[in-house]
């Protein structure tokens, strides 16, 4: 039920965002930015996009079609403390800085192939990004895609058993 | 009719949780027309319960937010508080209690009271637990002994349902159980290699918890292996106890139950000609208007700190500092238990076994500790036992990409075990609650003050019961095996008892055997406020409900000789 009346608040703002173009040009990218209180529609594809990459589709859906980037934004916006806030807008800015500096343009307006090498350079050992993994590695695994898709699903399990031979997931 | 006629009843019960569930069903089960009061709203079993909603259909997916820790500072920091669990637990910005020492209080207030979130393990007390007190002189002596409340143990646990195993042991005793819960391979083989290794004779058993192996009936279905009821989300199957899935329905099928929710009880009214408790003074929480509601016997289970705060807020001429407190006694020896220390190691073997389904238990060492004059600790009094169980995770992956993907769901390498300790608290005069002279809550109640610790003696068991979890999975055979104290503060384990002690002295206690006050012979406490003494096993609830249905069969035979 929750989980409606956020998608129902997610297709509003993208609604402001045709408002925005047919008014006042000079508020578009403001208007368009806007997801939540903490972050931008940007932030949001660039988590689904760096997302994918660290886990894309296969036989299951990726982290794209699980839509991490939208939970993240809700679990930033109403859980995370203002450090924890302050540190992962800074993890993305980094990694626009980055993708700046190695290939002239913000993550999600490289190609496929730079941003493959932004995430194996972030890989070598980058704290933030490697918080940020986390997030989207527990976002895809706690969607419906990641419990019901990726996961074998046993919502009801009806027995114990202390020594099978199949994992259960 | 007048309106004190209207409102009359022939027994009130004050809380709807595990105790006052079970005095709410033994007095209409006996022809009693019985008001339960509860200050929470009504949860009704199974209607009311979210289990089922999948975990991504919450907005945050189970995790606590910035708004749940600022209006619920401390139930925030609870166990099993989450985003399901939380609707729960009590915003503590509206009953607030101010801890002179840090104390965790954990509150539920709705019907079922806390147990629609405990923590299901029940065991019962031996004859060490009941003769503790007089032996080392901490405390008062119980004035029962464990043959005493034996065969109420016996009449209550076949309807509350408990899964165990029977032991023989007399410092555990037997129950009416259930089929056990099943350990799995590395807790079965953990349990064999260490059987005959300690010279304390210590073991690992199937832990006993009131989880069903077998169909109650109605409403209160097998065991399904979903793990709601660990995580505090309560069941849609009825397969654990609660006072909403048994107690209460039992209460509401004689006809004689009258529930009124959103009923917070401040103060019992004292005739001191009659020299009993007339009635009481009702604020409801919706409308704040007050009501009085008059019985011949009043059962206060409105749990361990709210029962003594109602009868320090009862103040009349003959008892001016809380009715029947003649004793100077409510509200002290308050107790929790310490809890948290422990081990953990890795099992090499059944590297090809897993489990399937989420058991709602684990695995149980009885209490091994000055037991006799072979097991005396020079050091401590009293001793502890543990809970524990061994499983298998997954790994982790490393990289990214489609390997690191499937990588994921790779199990860890070996299997691990941990077992943690739950140790006795000491009653201690000075551990105490009391009423605050000047604060109140929005309805009007004294604010309660927590001043509570743990002592030397608890001190002293911390690093014997971090040490002796390491031998046990060493002698098991586990490897990389690590200690750990999660320093708990007091209350944190939800075990609070004590300030309503019963006691052979009406001058240093406030219930006598049958847990009636010795200044009030018609009020009777049975909830965790009436332990003498914490006791050295958890799962103190099987041990309230056994001594809630002995002290209702008593109370009854004694109004029908018109004692009371």
């Amino acid at each position: 039920m929750e989980r409606r009346a956020f998608i129902i608040k997610a297709t509003k703002s993208i609604g402001a965002i045709g408002m925005g173009a047919l008014g006042i040009y000079s508020c578009q990218s403001h208007e368009a930015s806007v997801f939540n209180g903490e972050f931008s529609l940007d932030e949001v594809n660039m988590i689904n996009e760096i997302g994918e990459i660290i886990i894309p589709i296969t036989d299951t859906p990726g982290a794209k079609a699980a839509r991490v980037g939208e939970f993240i934004a809700v679990v930033v916006q109403d859980c995370f403390s203002d450090k924890e806030k302050k540190e992962l807008n800074a993890t993305l800015g980094d990694i626009n800085s980055v993708c700046s500096g190695s290939f002239g343009n913000d993550f999600l307006k490289c190609k496929e192939n730079e941003r493959l090498k932004l995430v194996s350079k972030m890989e070598e050992g980058h704290e933030g990004y490697k918080a940020l993994k986390n997030l989207i590695v527990s976002a895809y695994l706690s969607s419906e895609i990641g419990m019901t898709q990726y996961f074998d699903y046993h919502p009801v399990p009806g027995k114990y058993d202390g020594c099978t031979t199949v994992t259960p997931w | 009719m007048n309106e004190k006629e209207k409102y009359t009843f022939d027994a009130i019960v004050i809380g709807t949780g595990i105790s006052g569930g079970w005095a709410a069903k033994e007095l209409c089960e006996k022809g009693l027309k019985t008001l339960v009061l509860e200050r929470g709203r009504n949860v009704e079993h199974i209607k009311d319960y979210d289990d089922m909603m999948p975990n991504w259909e919450l907005p945050h997916r189970g995790r606590i937010t910035n708004e749940d820790r600022t209006k619920s500072p401390v139930q925030s920091g609870v166990y099993n508080y989450n985003e399901r669990s939380k609707k729960y637990f009590v915003n503590d910005l509206d009953n607030p209690y101010i801890q002179v020492k840090p104390f965790e209080w954990a509150r539920g207030y709705q019907v079922g009271g806390r147990s629609l979130i405990w923590g299901r393990q029940s065991y019962r007390r031996s004859y060490l637990d009941f003769e503790a007190n007089a032996k080392d002189g901490f405390g008062v002596d119980w004035p029962i002994r464990y043959k005493d409340i034996a065969p109420w143990y016996d009449y209550v646990e076949p309807f509350v349902g408990i899964a165990g195993s029977m032991e023989g042991l007399p410092h555990l005793p037997d129950g009416k159980f259930q089929p056990p819960m099943p350990m799995n391979c590395v807790e079965s083989e953990v349990a064999q290699r260490i059987r005959g290794k300690f010279s304390d004779d210590r073991m690992i058993i199937n832990g006993r918890t009131a989880n069903y192996t077998l169909n109650m009936g109605e409403g209160r279905g097998q065991c399904q292996y979903k793990g709601s009821c660990g995580a505090g989300h309560a069941c849609s199957f009825g397969a654990y106890f609660s006072s909403n899935s048994a107690t209460l329905p039992a209460a509401v099928r004689t006809g004689n139950m009258t529930l009124r929710p959103y009923s917070i009880v401040q103060e019992i009214y004292y005739d001191k000609e009659k020299k009993r408790a007339t009635g009481l003074r009702v604020v409801d929480t919706e409308t704040l208007k007050e009501y009085e509601f008059y019985a011949k016997i009043i059962f206060l289970n409105a749990s361990t700190l709210n029962t003594a705060a109602i009868l320090l807020n009862s103040k009349s001429d003959a008892f001016p500092n809380g009715l029947g407190n003649s004793s100077g006694q409510i509200g002290h020896n308050l107790m929790d238990m310490p809890y948290g220390m422990g081990a953990q190691g890795t099992f090499e073997g059944f590297e090809d076994k897993f489990t399937f389904g989420n058991r709602p238990t684990g695995i149980f060492v009885p209490r091994f500790r000055n037991i006799n004059k072979a097991t005396e600790r020079k050091d401590y009094l009293r001793g502890f036992t543990y809970q524990g169980g061994a499983g298998r995770g997954r790994k982790g992956s490393t990289g990214f990409g489609s390997d690191f993907k499937k990588n994921l769901k790779e199990p860890a390498e070996h299997w691990s075990m941990a077992i943690t300790a739950w140790a006795e608290h000491l009653p201690y005069y000075e551990n105490r609650m009391y009423l605050h002279d000047d604060r109140k809550d929005k309805y009007g109640m004294p604010v309660i003050c927590i001043d509570c610790e743990f002592k030397e003696n608890e001190a002293a068991m911390v690093d014997d019961m971090m040490n002796s979890a390491a031998e046990i999975l060493e002698a098991g055979g586990l490897k990389d095996i690590k200690t750990y104290n999660w320093n708990k503060i007091p209350g944190s384990c939800i075990h609070e008892t004590g300030t309503a002690r019963m006691g052979n002295n009406p001058g240093t206690s406030v219930l006598n055997r049958w847990n009636q006050m010795h200044d009030v012979p018609n009020i009777f406490i049975t909830d965790g406020s009436a332990m003498a003494s914490s006791g050295t096993t958890p799962g103190p609830s099987v041990t309230y409900m056994a001594l809630t249905a002995r002290a209702v069969d008593y109370a009854v035979k004694e109004l029908n000789r018109r004692n009371i």
